[in-house]
């Protein structure tokens, strides 16, 4: 959490992410050129770097992609997902390597601008098999660059969270472009099996991950009926201290925190990236989100000071030892009382 | 004796210096899943790839070969002073032909074609093929040695058939690994269409390609570039350089099939969105 504008808000375990990072990049461009060369020695250079940062970019995207579902299926993961975004730069950076150089020695020379080269150059836009697959690995990199320029809370805040999460979900439109990229490209000319076996296991694992993290979440939000005024939602007992119960009423998702004899409960969206507040906890009195850390105060959804985020909030009673939640929601950064935990 | 806490018990605050000890354990583990998938990719990856040519671009080096030039049916250097019946076929600097470049020398240095001359350039050369790129800032040594102004050649009697994919010949004979194929096809477009005489590379032998009238069909090949096609038409060899000399007319008609096949490709798919609403 950040007050004020910073490139970077470094700490010991986004160095240490980094460094990781780094040698995992240094090491697969280094094997990846190393074999291509031995067992391959009369490749050129071009084509090296070419091919060695272009297939490291879609390794890089398939781990990125695969993250937010594995962090919602197993909390472990999210020490992962804190800084994707690294990631996420890292590998629009491979991606921009192969796409600057396969612009250059592709398009570049020519009697027409590379760009309208890479456009316009083969126009068989009508044949699946021999399309303009450049197009698409263009239109990709476009996204991945939008998404990486912005990829910082300065531009979280200025976009509004809903706009930034809007452009960053077109991740998905980049994975599907450059996927075609790939399979009307470089797997129409290289005949080895072994490439159609990663690209589909890759493409597999990922759509399986969300498949089952989507269905697991629409199993949670079902498993509550959703009526008008205070819904019941469960026994005290059944909230963790200074954890929370989410339930998702009249389709918006509420966290109901259990700390200190005290029931309260807010939006279960975070402002900063929408993490999922109610699987985080409560530190030092602060609900504290499990993606990045950013924290709100139970009874008023709002950042401790000076940080300015909030959230809405949501009446609460204690019935009997039952837990009643109001889903109307109150503005962000209301003031609302806990309900108290009479033993 | 304390509460033993299992991993889904930690919670991990990225900005707080301790990470919790499970937690750390855990990614350490996960670490070195990554580290076994880079290793796997990297290796499937780089082994898996086709061979590529032997062919070669000297790119910065510069060599000089003397010889007589020609102009026409396609600009080349009939190499002397080698045993072998050789000719270097000239292309300009990135993806054009040599014209321009040689139209430069004979502005400054007058009529060319059929003189000898010793000329300097980057050597391009694979399937027993060599070309040269030449640059206008390097101009020629006029050895004042007239031959004729039209090649030696040998024509075929018959008309023959040939089955290949139309490449450029800069990048398929040295310039780019791989210099055919779909990966390939706008830059072979680019190339031809810069002037860069096209060839039909077949399972047995690489043809120039040009019409019946000597003249270039650069314009009428491009649809056809880096598509498997099958062209009708005379051999005639020049030195060590075979050409298949084309009928334009069998040419346009097989252009203009592509054409209508992409049209007829549009009009089903204009169809199938008709009935789809």
């Amino acid at each position: 959490m950040s007050a004020s504008y910073k490139a970077i808000l470094w700490n010991r375990y986004k160095k240490m992410y980094d460094w990781v990072l780094l040698g995992f990049v240094l090491i697969y461009l280094l094997l990846f050129i190393s074999i291509t060369l031995v067992a391959n020695p009369e490749v050129t250079q071009e084509t090296l770097i070419i091919r060695a940062f272009g297939s490291l970019a879609i390794l890089l995207l398939h781990i990125i992609l695969m993250i937010g579902p594995l962090a919602r299926l197993n909390s472990a993961f999210l020490p992962i997902l804190y800084n994707r975004r690294h990631l996420g730069v890292t590998m629009f950076c491979m991606a921009a390597i192969h796409g600057i150089f396969s612009i250059i020695q592709f398009h570049s020379l020519g009697n027409i601008n590379p760009i309208v080269s890479v456009f316009l150059s083969n126009t068989h836009y009508e044949s699946f098999t021999k399309f303009p697959f450049e197009a698409f690995g263009f239109l990709a990199l476009v996204i991945l660059f939008l998404m990486a320029i912005t990829s910082h809370d300065f531009w979280l805040h200025n976009l509004s969270p809903r706009v930034w999460k809007t452009l960053h979900m077109m991740v998905y439109v980049a994975y599907t472009l450059i996927i075609l990229h790939v399979l009307l490209g470089v797997l129409q000319f290289e005949t080895s099996p072994m490439f159609f076996s990663l690209l589909g296991l890759g493409m597999t694992s990922i759509i399986t991950l969300h498949l089952i993290s989507g269905s697991k979440e629409y199993k949670k939000d079902k498993a509550i009926e959703n009526v008008n005024g205070f819904v019941r939602i469960c026994s005290v007992s059944e909230i963790e201290e200074k954890r929370a119960k989410v339930v998702c009423l009249q389709d918006e998702r509420i966290a109901i925190f259990k700390y200190d004899q005290k029931i309260s409960a807010i939006s279960n969206v975070c402002k900063h990236q929408n993490g999922p507040l109610g699987e985080g906890r409560i530190i030092d009195g602060c609900i504290t989100c499990p993606w990045h850390g950013y924290q709100y105060l139970p009874h008023n959804g709002s950042s401790p000071p000076p940080f300015k985020e909030k959230v809405v909030t949501y009446q609460v009673k204690v019935i009997d030892d039952e837990v009643w939640v109001n889903p109307k929601p109150f503005a962000e950064g209301t003031t609302l009382e806990p309900a108290k935990i009479i033993n | 004796m304390a509460k033993k806490v299992g991993l889904s018990e930690e919670f991990f605050v990225g900005y707080l210096n301790d990470v919790p000890v499970l937690t750390k354990r855990f990614l350490k583990k996960t670490a070195l899943c990554l580290l076994g998938i880079i290793l796997i990719v990297a290796t499937v990856l780089s082994l898996n790839q086709k061979p590529f040519s032997n062919s070669n671009f000297d790119y910065g080096i510069v060599s000089t070969l003397e010889g007589h030039l020609f102009l026409k049916p396609f600009p080349h250097l009939r190499l002397v002073n080698t045993t072998t019946n050789e000719s270097c076929l000239l292309v300009g600097f990135g993806k054009a032909g040599a014209e321009k470049t040689l139209n430069e020398f004979e502005v400054k240095l007058g009529h060319l074609s059929g003189k000898r001359i010793r000329l300097k350039g980057q050597l391009i050369h694979g399937n027993g093929k060599r070309l040269l790129q030449i640059s206008a800032n390097d101009f020629p040594e006029l050895l004042n040695e007239f031959k004729e102004e039209t090649p030696t050649e040998s024509v075929a009697e018959k008309i023959t058939t040939h089955e290949g994919e139309i490449v450029d010949p800069k990048c398929f004979f040295g310039v780019m690994k791989p210099g055919e194929g779909k990966p390939h096809r706008a830059c072979a477009i680019r190339c031809i269409s810069g002037g860069i005489p096209p060839v039909l590379h077949s399972a047995t032998e690489d043809y120039l390609l040009f019409d019946e009238n000597r003249q270039p069909v650069n314009r009428e090949v491009v649809s056809l570039v880096g598509d498997v096609v099958t062209l009708k038409g005379r051999i005639v060899t020049i030195y060590n350089w075979k050409i298949l000399l084309l009928n334009t007319d069998d040419l346009k008609r097989q252009a203009r099939a592509v054409q209508q096949t992409r049209t007829f490709t549009l009009m089903q798919e204009n169809i199938t969105l008709c009935s789809i609403k």
